[in-house]
């Protein structure tokens, strides 16, 4: 009986020492499509988070706190870091570093190939199929594929110029009855 | 399968349905409304986020599409009801309703009014005009909060997660609902 019940629990003590062990696990970097063009011009911060902020951010979307792929916004949710209010400031520094973030990271490995492959294989990620609505998406299709705002978004991933990006993104924001300070 | 045990079939499947038809997120909210003061009528629950019962989830007739309450400020600043003021909602497929705001500031568009409606809306009353686009919730209070312990601004209740109550600019009579 004894050495039944030894046998039954060894599987189990053995699992509970593996876990509590923690393990030596590396802490993997994932990389993401860059911040600047090749020029240097500042892409994220002028011209793409500001239509995902338009068009995702609003505070019963991806604005709203619950809601994963968080995106904060001059309109929308604002930094918890931070003493502004949704309506208030223009979108911080802050506040576009971590809409970086939260991109980036809604499907780290997919989005770390479409950075080293500048972008072959962004129709598989999520941010672009969910906007598409060909994935399962709550707020359902809100780009059409090849649409002005699919190209911002595809574009800032596949390393279009800043003239490819400020036309197809400013065109989408145009669309959405907004601008940026580098639309014409 | 003995008699007995098929007596206990309706009872299982009237569990599992009950259990799936409670969505936990809306049960909070709905949970976390104050007490209804009065009974319910168009005029209630101002500044509170309509659609969250009266839709087919929280099953308050009638469902509706869009509802919300505008406010003035009052001569102390303080934001009051805004009665006859005309709203309009746009949608995204360029379909819009235009309403007028009742005595205790509040308007609503039944469901099926505006069935087909297409988010994202956009919305105007006189010369506001809302900045953001509204996303999927036919709420306007699920973001416009009331003045609350996390408002920043505490006379709006504006706050990082509210642009706080809506204001609009009730100096001139509104023409569209009934004002010469």
């Amino acid at each position: 009986m004894r050495r039944t019940l030894l046998a039954a629990l060894f599987p189990a003590v053995v699992l509970t020492v593996l876990a509590c062990s923690g393990g030596d696990y590396d802490q993997k970097t994932f990389q993401c499509p860059p911040r600047t063009a090749s020029t240097q011009e500042e892409i994220w911060g002028e011209l793409v988070s500001p239509l995902l902020e338009r068009r995702c951010g609003t505070l019963d979307c991806h604005g709203a706190p619950t809601r994963p792929m968080r995106i904060y916004g001059q309109l929308g949710l604002r930094h918890p870091g931070e003493e502004n209010i949704s309506g208030g400031v223009e979108t911080t520094p802050l506040e576009l570093a971590d809409n970086y973030a939260s991109i980036c990271s809604v499907d780290p490995e997919p989005m770390d190939q479409a950075a080293k492959d500048r972008g072959n294989s962004a129709e598989k990620l999520l941010l672009v199929n969910k906007a598409r609505g060909t994935e399962a998406h709550k707020g359902g299709k809100v780009v059409n594929e090849n649409d002005a705002a699919d190209q911002c978004i595809l574009g800032w991933i596949r390393r279009a110029t800043y003239a490819q990006l400020q036309s197809s993104c400013c065109t989408a924001l145009t669309q959405l009855g907004a601008s940026s300070t580098a639309c014409p | 399968m003995s008699p007995r045990a098929l007596l206990l079939v309706p009872s299982l499947l009237a569990l599992v349905a009950s259990g799936c038809s409670h969505d936990p997120v809306p049960e909070a909210k709905i949970d976390a409304l104050p007490e209804e003061s009065g009974d319910p009528s168009e005029n209630h629950r101002p500044g509170e986020p309509c659609v969250l019962c009266h839709d087919s989830y929280g099953g308050a007739e009638p469902e509706l599409a869009v509802a919300g309450t505008l406010y003035g400020l009052d001569t102390a600043g303080k934001p009051a009801a805004a009665p006859n003021r005309y709203v309009v909602i746009i949608d995204s497929a360029g379909d819009f309703r235009g309403v007028c705001t009742n005595g205790a500031g509040n308007f609503f568009i039944k469901k099926e009014d505006w069935a087909e409606i297409a988010f994202p809306l956009t919305v105007q009353s006189g010369s506001s005009r809302m900045r953001s686009l509204i996303g999927r919730d036919g709420s306007c209070a699920s973001c416009h909060h009331l003045p609350n312990a996390d408002a920043l601004i505490a006379s709006t209740g504006a706050s990082r997660d509210s642009a706080g109550v809506i204001l609009v600019d009730v100096s001139q009579p509104d023409v569209n609902c009934g004002a010469l």
